[in-house]
């Protein structure tokens, strides 16, 4: 197991120099998807110039929500990254390799390039964080350092399912990356707004279907204190990662039938 | 011989998007999706607040979901089709030709916007129209002065699209120039939200920019908010910055071919 640590470790390493060749475009990459990314938290600002609290959450609590979502986020799509390639990797027949080398092919896929970039907007999730914190005077109890602490790994695992789920959709159709695009980014930006903005349809798909809920929201209630607006029980505030544990395990099983369907595109 | 040529051109840029059914049908429906999360963040806002940068509810959504239909046919983000013949040198083959570099690409660009406009454009708008409340225009010149805009606006977004593409001549990896840009289009375009809703002082200082030609003026035609001889003006407005942006598309061109070295012959 430590061999393929190493190899891993490696395979990674030699992606991230060869992103750091250029080093003037890769800054101008870095700001500007700092920037590129910040867009989402302009738009909450722009709102929150015309009312004081948006469905019953503030501006400060907003931001609570956005850069732990961020957050997270941001960091399963650095871990992620190389899925959305896999179609790529498909239609190129470049995933027979992958079949034949003595390595898990979900590793291999992972490694197969790193987003450094992500970096650059879990900066930005992190600086709106603090300062969410700086505006909120959360009384961080044991009890409430735990939830949110257990909610941000949570919430990873819950990110990392929804990609590698969505993404195995291109093992039946090829073209369908858009569509996984929709629940990841798009269950970003549920997450980094209070759920009980949105449509009751919208909400049972996305927060408990695909369970979006668990990410931010139902952990945010708690660490903040709120009263849930959906009624929804109060044990949901707990649940993240009972949740996540069964969305990774879900995922898995949705992996390995995915895999096991797989024909060569040939050439 | 000319115009014959560049309208082949552009019917090619049509067909070749239209070959791609799985991928029309996974962009409508994840444009569409995306206009549904915005549309309930603006639902909520207009909760609290009737009228809104003189919008009420109905403007702001009709307004979001022509933002989701325009997003293909302006082709925003993305988009380095130049930039990669720089990096392997297929464009010395290319400006050789005897045909208008930009205008070459410019037909193309316009017909893959045409196909995009059509099946990118209209489902999400339509899809939502099922669910929420959109204003359609009353006067019938509307909609050809909206199809104008909506082409003077295609035309702009190319114009930038190709001078960022052309610093590739510079940068070898042009992700950064790009990315840099992507997010100035969008932050200043009123792609986010309509430019109406920022504070005064930005919405001044971005309303003297090209970038609102991108989408916050075709869509003024749409909501008529414009009416009048002020949509005369709107489309005069859109029409002399493509013209600027173009020529300046041109002038980079120009000074980009004379660091071109071929190798070999």
């Amino acid at each position: 197991v430590d061999s393929r640590v190493a190899i891993y470790a490696r395979l990674a390493r030699s992606r991230i120099r060869g992103q750091t060749q250029y080093r003037l475009s890769f800054a101008l990459s870095l700001l500007g998807t700092f920037f590129f990314t910040f867009l989402d938290f302009v738009t909450i600002l722009v709102i929150f110039t015309h009312l004081p609290q948006l469905a019953g959450w503030t501006f400060p609590e907003i931001a609570f929500l956005y850069g732990s979502s961020y957050v997270t986020f941001k960091a399963a799509d650095l871990a992620m990254t190389n899925l959305d390639r896999l179609p790529l990797l498909i239609r190129m027949g470049t995933f027979d390799q992958i079949l034949t080398r003595p390595l898990g092919t979900l590793g291999q896929v992972m490694t197969s390039d790193i987003g450094l970039r992500q970096a650059a907007s879990m900066a930005q999730g992190a600086a709106v964080f603090v300062y969410a914190l700086s505006r909120l005077s959360i009384h961080w109890t044991i009890p409430r350092v735990a939830v949110f602490a257990a909610s941000v790994v949570s919430a990873f695992f819950i990110f990392c399912a929804i990609f590698v789920a969505t993404n195995a959709i291109a093992f039946w159709v090829m073209d369908a990356r858009e569509i996984a695009n929709s629940f990841t980014y798009g269950g970003q930006m549920v997450t980094q707004y209070p759920l009980n903005i949105f449509g009751l349809w919208f909400r049972r798909l996305l927060g408990f279907v695909i369970p979006l809920a668990f990410v931010a929201y139902f952990p945010a209630l708690y660490v903040l204190g709120k009263h849930d607006p959906l009624g929804a029980p109060y044990v949901f505030r707990f649940l993240s990662p009972a949740v996540a544990a069964a969305a990774v395990l879900v995922t898995g099983g949705i992996w390995r039938v995915a895999i096991r369907r797989y024909r060569s595109t040939g050439s | 011989v000319g115009a014959r040529l560049y309208w082949e051109v552009a019917r090619r840029g049509f067909r070749r998007y239209a070959t791609y059914r799985g991928a029309t049908f996974g962009g409508v429906f994840t444009n569409t999706v995306f206009g549904f999360l915005r549309a309930y963040v603006l639902v909520a806002l207009f909760a609290a607040v009737h009228r809104v940068g003189g919008y009420n509810i109905s403007d702001a959504l009709t307004y979001t979901f022509i933002v989701q239909g325009l997003i293909m046919p302006l082709y925003l983000w993305g988009w380095t089709e130049i930039a990669d013949t720089v990096q392997t040198g297929q464009i010395a083959t290319d400006l050789f030709r005897p045909l208008d570099y930009q205008l070459y690409w410019l037909s193309q660009d316009v017909g893959r916007a045409t196909y995009h406009a059509l099946l990118r454009g209209v489902p999400p708008f339509l899809l939502a129209a099922l669910v929420f409340h959109l204003r359609l225009p009353v006067h019938p010149y509307t909609w050809i002065a909206f199809a104008v805009s909506v082409v003077l606006a295609v035309v702009v977004s190319f114009a930038m699209r190709f001078a960022a593409n052309l610093s590739a001549f510079w940068f070898i990896d042009v992700r950064g120039v790009n990315t840099l840009a992507s997010a100035m289009w969008t932050a200043l375009s009123g792609f986010l939200i309509p430019i109406a809703f920022f504070p005064d002082a930005a919405r001044t200082v971005i309303r003297t920019l090209p970038f609102v030609a991108l989408i916050e003026l075709p869509i003024d035609v749409f909501l008529e908010r414009a009416v009048g001889s002020d949509v005369v003006r709107t489309l005069a407005v859109q029409a002399a910055w493509a013209v600027v942006l173009l020529a300046a598309g041109r002038a980079v061109l120009r000074s980009a071919s004379t660091k071109l070295v071929v190798q070999g012959g």
